[in-house]
């Protein structure tokens, strides 16, 4: 099942040079790693590692992730409009696959 | 025979000599390798204070979920801004946190999520500027519930 991010910009349309807020959210368990189950045995880690923000192709923000972050993260974080474009949020899982996500800004 | 020292007179030294020794080895008690982790990311500088503001509640009553928002003063253009900030805590079994990584698009240096903090421990903030100077900050954050599963 593809897990849907949910995003959301403090604004859809901006004029240039404005700070654009972004807050996201995606459902993932971020296992530490460290938890063992009812045998006794650890529940091997299984986190998403890495975050990145792009706007109209340009990397604007990204985030290494680490075992202490939160099950179901939370990022929030802002950018500066520039130019229109997707605003495409990737998160990648430890097993490789991602995760992505993506919302429109107009910058007029 | 004299001897050199009274019972009361040993006594004390060597209760002064337990004394010294625990003090002695109590800054090696570090939980985890969270300077070392700074220490590698600034290579070797020691990080000015100031600049870097780290909110966290004063108490924490769930460690599973405790709400981060790390900032930085930077006018944040391309001749200075910010281009990294690490965040390690030295009381969770892995010291790192997240590290963010920064740009002059990002028009402000500041960035929130929810962390995890398995015990009572600081949390510290260390940012890079583009011209290779260090600023940090740190904050005790107390828990009640630990968030590792334990």
């Amino acid at each position: 099942m593809a897990v849907k991010p949910r995003i959301k910009l403090d604004k859809k349309e901006a004029k240039k040079g404005d700070i654009v807020e972004v807050k996201a959210l995606v459902s993932h368990i971020m296992e530490t790693g460290q938890r063992k189950d009812a045998s006794g045995n650890v529940i091997p880690r299984k986190i998403l590692n890495k975050f990145v923000c792009t706007v109209a192709g340009k990397q604007v923000f990204s985030a290494d992730f680490e075992p202490a972050i939160s099950a179901n993260p939370y990022i929030q974080f802002k950018f500066r409009a520039e130019t229109s474009g997707p605003v495409v949020l990737t998160w990648t899982d430890d097993d490789g696959s991602t995760i992505v996500g993506e919302e429109t800004i107009k910058v007029s | 025979m004299t001897p050199i020292f009274n019972r009361r007179q040993a006594l004390a030294l060597s209760a002064g000599a337990i004394g010294s020794g625990l003090f002695g080895v109590a800054p090696a008690l570090a939980k985890n390798d969270a300077e070392d982790m700074i220490g590698k990311f600034t290579g070797g500088k020691t990080p000015a204070d100031g600049k870097v503001t780290l909110d966290l509640p004063e108490i924490a009553e769930n460690g599973n979920t405790v709400p981060m928002t790390v900032s930085v003063e930077s006018p944040m253009t391309e001749q200075s801004h910010v281009t990294d900030v690490l965040v390690v805590a030295n009381g969770n079994p892995n010291s790192g946190v997240v590290h963010f990584h920064f740009s002059p698009a990002s028009g402000v240096a500041e960035a929130n999520t929810r962390i995890r903090l398995a015990t009572t421990q600081d949390v510290i903030a260390v940012a890079r500027m583009n011209d290779g100077s260090f600023y940090r900050t740190s904050k005790q954050v107390k828990v009640t519930i630990g968030g590792c599963g334990g």
